[in-house]
């Protein structure tokens, strides 16, 4: 009786290990849906196809939904197991290099730091070195309906106040919270959507060396209320408050609204839901400092457990060859490039493409901090509560100072652990 | 005379009456989704409580067979089905010889720490599988780390969670209906000549097969439906389908017609199951709520 | 034979059972302990074999309400008693009203019986998406009849924000019910008939046979229902994760606070003291309801 045990246990151990002796010579490849299924699979395919020939190295690609890429590379990082190369958003890069889960790279590898976007390159940074390779940039812009401003005889805003002096003759003519959609309680980027007014008006989130939270100072507190005061004024609708981008996207795309911040990936969507709709781009408005854009993205990461390094570094300069490069943004994911020789392409000149370029020129990331995720959850959580004030109308002229003020309280409290 | 008649008749309405909202209130959750999954997920999106003319019906406006047809298009539902069957099964399998051995010692030998064995197996059917999730990963980590064996996104990974989680139930539910064969059946089997375990095998095993089956079942159902391990330790070549009706939902696109279709498959499978075995795994819900 | 060697006996038999319990219950229970008493975080997790003790530093922070975690922690407590003091007595009375009513004899009880038993039986993952599409504030019924019935006048948001939790509450009843009326309908057939016929001798009313015969005679099957649904309240994940998706907000509750704090968060360590606190809950509850059952003597 006991030999069999023996036996049964041997066996099973057998059959086990064995099956994990395979895949040498392959490599799995993380990444997101950066683009619809139907374009973005083949495309992969074919490229896959295409670097196996050129190097014998087999690529094993699995596209994952943000909503759950975030815990999915966390549990990969703490087992070290998983994919050899795969996408990080440009805020989670720093992060994920604090686990020291990340191989660190040179970028002369890949060209040089000057190579790519400025803000993507700092993205890809921890402590001063890089743990990834910046792939694609985006920033938010104001689309408007041309049709909608014509009626109402306005022209783009060129500043914060002048949106809403514009807003104000759109809500005339089309009746309230027919101005602007914008981001509200639900979306998981809210932080986006202010720090671009925060930047504008002077202010930051925190202190230049990253040891405090700045964000609720003068500057902060009236870059805030001119966000809340769209919904109070009526510019956009009390419903807004609640919504997730996507939403405030909808009310845009379906031509109910005549203003909203919009990054490149939603032309994509303009076309498929309505392809008809008037719209152009502008830079977003200036404040009475300056004109800010939230630079965000994706870059490609290395696990530092990963057996074939040098094969995931081969297939991130194979995707990041001008041709791969502008291929995908251009094609799929209507993202721009991070690398900046891809915008030699004639493409970037063209039309809303030269607004974005444009736009991302002066584009800031956010600071690479091992905590930033705490951060952003403790402001946006704040944020949050602000908006709810608004739409059950307990807003008053202390709501936003007070509550800036317990989410800076929240953000010393991360920046406290930050090391 | 006619006031007894009025009230028993007006007794019957009332009755059934009830029993019309009580099923009522049951079904119409799955009369949405029966709906739902027939209609295109066109008129879904562009359905509107606020305008009359786009409000949702529950007759689709156009009748569609598409999201059964392709419920494995945008997500790949096929392939969660064919992980959610090996590891269901496995754990069936594992649960139910595991379990038959234990319940076999539980109901026919006398040790000095039955009750304490006992005791331990219904506690831990009580913490919250949260309260160990976290070591349990770790655990995971650490035997892939030192004994280069992966346990994360496999199927036995998971198939050995699973059976963990049956166990408990399975070991009690078995142990009750074996303490209701009579002892004196392998009692005898044994002074014929069998061993302990041939006896289990040879005598016990065919009379208690409507138990086995009960327990087989109970696992797998448990395996099939669960979600919180699932969610840390399965990857794409494991996930189960539990999750996979997740997917069809994402930041932006919501597929609610592709869903309700994926529910009802996989709803079949459990509910076919389960209505082979209902008394059995019923009594022994029963008897583990109020016995034990 | 002697004790020990039937001990041992029994002990070949349960092994492979004991080995299950204990590299899945016992050894990740007590090393979560462990690991609620060190600093596994962002920075440590990939070394977390070198991750720094830190004491009761952890526990200290959950329950503090001064910081964030703290305070989102406790609010997910009081979220699951909350939930659990109204899904738990509406399920038992809701159970038990239909038992009632089953308990007669009437024409297709046996296919009634078995349909109230689809929520029961159906899938969490199914039962909760269901709900979730039926939440919808624009395209899904809820609001459409509450709007047809002129009792709101905009579409609710049901799955964000503070009514969140009770649109848990109203799937998790609708998905809880029939165990609690499964064993009920149990409970009411184990009562003899001669009680019956006894108390209506005696000339009790419907209500007095309800009073003094059905009620005492349910209160053993009741009492043991009542206290394994409060410790599986603490369970309490599917409905929220499935309707509310991986961040409920204002209506976390510990295990999808937990999740997130850990596997989202990397705040590994805090994870674990949140943990060990729900077990040491769970653990005392289960002590309470085996002294009930001891007076039922099953072992």
């Amino acid at each position: 009786m006991r030999r069999s045990w023996v036996l049964v246990m041997v066996f099973l151990w057998v059959t086990l290990t064995s099956v994990t002796a395979m895949g040498k010579g392959a490599i799995t490849f993380w990444l997101m849906p950066n683009a619809p299924d139907e374009t973005h699979i083949p495309w992969l395919e074919e490229k896959a196809r295409e670097f196996e020939t050129q190097t014998g190295y087999k690529v094993n690609f699995e596209v994952i939904g943000w909503g759950e890429a975030w815990q999915k590379i966390s549990v990969a990082l703490a087992s070290q197991t998983g994919p050899d190369v795969f996408q990080v958003g440009t805020t989670w890069n720093p992060q994920f290099a604090a686990t020291g889960g990340l191989e660190k790279l040179d970028l002369a590898e890949f060209g040089s730091a000057e190579a790519f976007m400025k803000a993507n390159y700092v993205s890809t940074t921890y402590k001063g070195e890089s743990y990834g390779v910046p792939w694609f940039a985006e920033t938010r812009c104001l689309f408007y309906n041309k049709d909608m401003f014509a009626k109402a005889g306005v022209q783009p805003p060129a500043t914060y106040d002048e949106l809403k002096a514009v807003g104000k003759k759109i809500v005339e003519t089309f009746g309230e919270g027919s101005a602007i959609a914008i981001a509200g309680t639900n979306a998981w980027d809210l932080l986006h959507n202010w720090a671009i007014v925060l930047w504008a008006y002077g202010g930051d989130l925190l202190t230049p060396d990253n040891k405090q939270a700045a964000f609720n100072g003068e500057a902060g507190i009236t870059a805030m209320k001119w966000y809340a005061s769209l919904i109070l004024d009526g510019l956009a609708a009390k419903a807004c408050a609640e919504y997730n981008q996507p939403q405030a996207d909808a009310a845009f795309i379906n031509g109910n609204v005549a203003m909203c911040f919009m990054g490149p990936w939603n032309i994509a969507g303009i076309e498929q839901e309505n392809p008809d709709l008037p719209y152009d781009v502008v830079e977003p408005p200036a404040g009475p400092v300056k004109r800010a854009s939230f630079s965000g993205g994706s870059n490609l990461v290395i696990l530092k457990g990963s057996p074939n390094k040098d094969a995931a570094k081969e297939w991130i300069k194979f995707l990041l060859t001008k041709e791969n490069l502008v291929d995908y943004t251009k094609n799929l994911s209507h993202m721009l490039p991070a690398k900046i020789e891809a915008f030699e392409d004639p493409y970037y000149d063209t039309g809303v493409w030269q607004v974005f370029k444009k736009t991302l020129g002066y584009a800031t990331a956010y600071p690479p901090l091992a905590v930033w995720g705490d951060i952003e959850n403790a402001v946006v959580r704040e944020f949050r509560n602000i908006l709810t004030a608004v739409a059950s109308g307990q807003y008053s002229e202390d709501t936003v100072k007070l509550y800036l003020d317990q989410a800076a309280e929240k953000v010393n409290e991360a920046l406290a652990r930050e090391r | 005379m006619v006031r007894r008649t009025l009230r028993g008749i007006l007794g019957r309405v009332l009755f059934g009456l009830a029993i019309f909202l009580v099923l009522a209130g049951v079904l119409i959750p799955y009369l949405w989704m029966v709906s739902g999954s027939f209609k295109t997920t066109l008129e879904i999106q562009s359905a509107d409580v606020l305008k009359p003319e786009l409000s949702p019906r529950w007759f689709p406006r156009k009748f569609t067979w598409e999201n059964y047809l392709r419920v494995n298009r945008t997500v790949r539902m096929l392939d969660y089905f064919r992980n959610s069957i090996i590891i269901s099964v496995g754990t069936m399998v594992f649960s139910v010889g595991i379990s038959l051995f234990a319940a076999y010692a539980l109901s026919r030998f006398a040790f000095s720490w039955k009750r304490t064995y006992t005791l331990a197996v219904l506690s831990t059917q009580m913490f919250p599988g949260i309260s160990f999730l976290i070591p349990y990963f770790m655990m995971f980590v650490l035997i892939k780390h030192y004994l280069g064996l992966p346990m994360q996104n496999t199927y036995w990974g998971m198939i050995f969670t699973y059976t963990s989680f049956a166990l408990p139930f399975s070991i009690l539910m078995l142990r009750n209906f074996l303490d209701s064969i009579p002892r004196e059946i392998d009692e005898q089997a044994q002074i014929d000549g069998c061993t302990p375990t041939g006896a289990l095998f040879r005598v016990i095993l065919p009379l208690a097969k409507p138990g086995i089956a009960a327990v087989g079942i109970y696992s797998f159902i448990m395996a099939w439906n669960e979600v919180l391990f699932a969610t840390v330790l399965t990857g794409r070549e494991t996930k189960t389908v539990a999750l996979g009706l997740l997917e069809y939902i994402t930041a932006q696109q919501a597929r609610w017609a592709g869903m309700m279709a994926a529910c009802i498959l996989v709803s079949i499978p459990v509910l076919v199951l389960f209505s082979l075995m209902q008394r059995y795994i019923i009594e022994g819900l029963v008897a583990g709520a109020t016995k034990g | 034979m002697s004790s020990q060697a039937r001990g041992r006996r029994a002990f070949r038999f349960i092994l492979p059972a004991l080995l299950c319990m204990l590299f899945v219950h016992v050894i990740p229970i007590f090393w979560g302990a462990y690991i609620a008493f060190i600093d596994l975080d962002i920075y440590t997790i990939t070394r977390w074999m070198q991750a720094p003790f830190v004491g009761l530093r952890n526990f200290f922070t959950v329950f503090s309400p001064a910081t964030d975690v703290g305070v989102r922690y406790l609010r997910s407590i009081w979220n699951v008693v909350y939930f659990g003091l109204v899904t738990i007595p509406a399920g038992y009375l809701i159970g038990l009203l239909v038992a009632l009513l089953l308990n007669r004899k009437f024409f297709g009880r046996t296919l009634v019986r078995g349909l109230i038993l689809l929520p029961y039986i159906t899938p969490d993952s199914v039962a909760y998406n269901v709900w979730r599409f039926i939440f919808q504030a624009r395209i899904g019924i809820v609001n459409k009849y509450l709007l047809a019935l002129g009792l709101i006048k905009e579409p609710i948001i049901w799955l964000v924000g503070d009514r969140a939790i009770y649109a848990v509450m109203i799937a998790s009843v609708w998905k809880g019910w029939p165990f609690a009326c499964l064993v009920l309908l149990a409970g009411l057939q184990s009562i003899p008939q001669e009680l019956y016929e006894a108390a209506k001798i005696d000339g009790a009313s419907s209500f007095g046979l309800f009073r003094f015969v059905t009620f005492p005679m349910l209160r053993p099957v009741s009492a043991t229902l009542l206290l394994l649904s409060a410790i599986w309240n603490f369970h309490a994940f599917n409905q929220f994760y499935i309707l509310l998706g991986a961040d409920p907000g204002k209506a976390h509750v510990p295990s999808t606070f937990i999740l997130q704090e850990a596997f989202t968060n990397f705040h590994f360590g805090q994870g674990a003291a949140m943990s060990v606190f729900l077990t040491v809950v769970v653990l005392l509850m289960t002590v309470v309801i085996l002294r009930v059952r001891r007076r039922g003597e099953e072992w």
